[in-house]
């Protein structure tokens, strides 16, 4: 049962992902980013970290792919217009990105092979009240610096996106 | 269940000058918003600020570890702090007469720069991955915002949106290496990491690769070669008194992080490797920066370049490092801070078209036309060219003995050599100033006393320290040995 559910939501997620890459359309590509999230909140579920697939469907799901179709239907791009085919450089770049990739799971799959792991995390670890309370204690600093930075990105956000300022066109530079 | 830990007072005392800087910026915005007629306050509200930072970092912090272990003062940070602060004065007093001549005066530029000054203060003092990452957030976004400020310019949206752009990949991939770190050391601590690698265990691939893509993200912010490519456009679109606190502050609190790195895997089994990509890495910003920056015709593209090639002096140091690394690495970010604030602070000043090329041959014959400017330029570019009586020449005396007492002898060669290369460049702006006729006519500057001020100081420290060295280097070695 519980590999039947993880293989469903593994190949969900794996071709979604390629879906995202490879469609033309930009509006389907963020629909299907929605499965592949959403896929991967799932996985979280089996993995015991319920919080952390709550805020995966909460932010990514929620908050940050609304935003990217609000933009894509703002500037209605229908269909990429430009077919990045690439000269050599790319395909060096892309021929370095898939080596480095092979290395990482190669890597991976190999300590995994040996039995070198970290410790699991234990659901307890992973619950809401130990998390927070190892985000208001220990971890209060970072915390509260996360509250400075998106002070600071909303005003230069708001610095960014402001009118231009009111200067007659001769004084233009 | 575990008693929740509170930060005690002498935590909070450990973050005052933050907390200083961050109430500060937000005073400036409220009374940018509520009291529009007061909105030049903001200027000596943020000199303020900055100074009572300055005085609390000094005399307010404590020595030691605090937050559990999430900070760490030492004499050290608190020197670099000074430059970073200093950097940020100069900044600001240079700011008012350009934001006034540009009609772009706002209280949003002055809190996002003490912010920056708050996330790079913190970053100099983070010994945890995490508030190491984060700090770097904070004080990117207001870079990435600060870049793009002059809103009319072209340029600077471009150069903004090339540095915003470059810098959220470089956010990314740091990131991906603290994964890695974390996923193979189970700890973000770098005292636990480094007791961890001290025992002996087998440095794992991926803990390798974690770390080196911590290395590249910090070599991006100093602009180090091959991840140089945003500094000229960024440089040349930005308001230049900016530019006076980005090409400094942000490479004196990098090089302190990628110091922490670096002694976390140099002692190691691996260390020759990291210590050979470590000087391939000063080599090449050297030779790069030095060589580019000679056939370059704008004053501000070409201190971007010179910009580059100093912090490939900076890294010779750390190609052998131990304690006594942080004694020509602390001069020579002090010398640096002075000297290229200086210079950007007094190009703020001499050329009026915002967003256009600032030709070195605009200049031409000005050192007579603006002598006290003329002086504080010639100073710096002499000093940037590591010429005696100035603090340049220390920096750079430093940085090769210390290359010649480590056997490192063929680096020293190859960083006098670049050297050389660099003191035609600087002569050259000297020799424009001073040997050449006239070509354009003031027109449209603002050389207020702020302004002057900012100058002045520059070039007094630069002069005054490079000729007098002995106290300052008695501070600083001070400083240093309370650090171990």
């Amino acid at each position: 049962m519980e590999i039947g559910v993880f293989l469903l939501f593994a190949l969900l997620a794996v071709t979604s992902a390629l879906v995202v890459v490879v469609h033309r359309n930009p509006v389907y590509s963020v629909m299907s980013l929605v499965v592949t999230l959403v896929s991967t909140a799932v996985l979280f579920v089996m993995l015991g970290a319920p919080f952390l697939a709550a805020l995966q469907v909460l932010v990514y799901t929620g908050a940050i792919l609304v935003l990217f179709l609000f933009v894509i239907m703002l500037l209605n791009i229908e269909r990429e217009t430009q077919r990045t085919n690439g000269g050599w450089f790319k395909k060096l770049a892309a021929l370095i990105s898939a080596a480095i990739f092979v290395a990482i799971v190669g890597s991976i799959s190999l300590q995994a092979y040996t039995g070198r792991f970290l410790e699991a995390l234990t659901p307890e670890s992973v619950a809401i009240e130990p998390l927070a309370r190892e985000l208001f204690s220990t971890y209060l600093l970072p915390f509260e610096i996360i509250g400075l930075l998106l002070l600071a990105a909303v005003v230069g956000a708001t610095v960014l996106a402001r009118k231009q300022d009111a200067v007659s066109p001769e004084k233009e530079r | 269940m575990t008693p929740l830990t509170h930060p005690t007072g002498s935590d909070l005392m450990q973050l005052a000058p933050e907390l200083i800087l961050t109430g500060a910026g937000v005073l400036i915005l409220l009374v940018d918003a509520f009291l529009p007629g007061l909105k030049r306050l903001a200027t000596p509200l943020a000199l303020a600020a900055i100074a009572l930072a300055a005085v609390l970092a000094w005399f307010g912090v404590p020595v030691g570890v605090s937050f559990g272990g999430l900070l760490e003062s030492t004499g050290i940070t608190a020197i670099l702090g000074l430059a970073i602060l200093l950097a940020a004065f100069l900044c600001v007093l240079a700011s008012h007469g350009y934001l006034r001549r540009e009609e772009i005066f706002g209280g949003e530029y002055h809190a996002l720069l003490l912010w920056c000054t708050v996330g790079l203060l913190l970053m100099t003092r983070a010994t945890e991955l995490l508030t190491i990452f984060l700090s770097l957030e904070l004080l990117s976004v207001c870079l990435y915002s600060l870049a793009g400020y002059h809103r009319r310019l072209t340029v600077a949206t471009e150069g903004a949106l090339k540095y915003f752009l470059m810098g959220a990949f470089v956010s990314a991939f740091a990131l991906l290496g603290i994964v890695f770190v974390f996923g193979q050391a189970g700890t973000t601590r770098v005292a636990e990491l480094t007791a961890m690698l001290e025992s002996g265990v087998e440095i794992d691939p991926l803990l390798t690769l974690g770390i080196l893509a911590l290395v590249a993200a910090f070599g991006f912010k100093m602009s180090l070669v091959p991840f140089h490519a945003w500094s000229p456009d960024t440089y040349q679109g930005a308001p230049t008194p900016f530019v006076a606190f980005l090409s400094v502050a942000p490479k004196v609190a990098s090089a302190v992080v990628l110091i922490r790195l670096l002694s976390l895997v140099l002692p190691g089994p691996t260390g020759a490797r990291w210590s050979a990509l470590v000087a391939l890495l000063a080599v090449l910003a050297m030779v790069v920066g030095n060589l580019l920056a000679l056939v370059q015709q704008d004053i501000k593209r070409m201190l971007a370049y010179s910009g580059i090639a100093h912090m490939g002096y900076l890294l010779i140091p750390l190609v052998a490092l131990d304690e006594s690394s942080w004694w020509p690495v602390v001069v020579y970010l002090l010398a640096y801070t002075l000297m290229n604030a200086g210079a950007f602070v007094i190009i703020a000043l001499l050329y009026a078209r915002a967003g256009e090329q600032h030709l070195i041959s605009e200049l031409s014959g000005w050192g007579y036309r603006f002598p006290l400017l003329g002086i504080c330029l010639t100073i710096c570019m002499l000093s940037l060219g590591g010429i005696p009586p100035t603090l340049g020449f220390l920096g750079k005396y430093l940085v090769f003995t210390h290359a010649i007492e480590h056997d490192l002898l063929w680096l020293a060669v190859v960083g006098v050599g670049t050297a050389l290369i660099g003191v035609f460049y600087y002569l050259r702006v000297v020799y424009t100033l001073y040997m050449k006729a006239e070509v354009r006519a003031p027109e449209g500057l603002l050389i207020d006393s702020w302004g002057r001020v900012a100058a002045v100081i520059a070039t007094v420290g630069v002069l005054i320290l490079g000729m007098w060295p002995g106290r300052l280097l008695d501070w600083i070695g001070r400083a240093i040995a309370s650090s171990f």
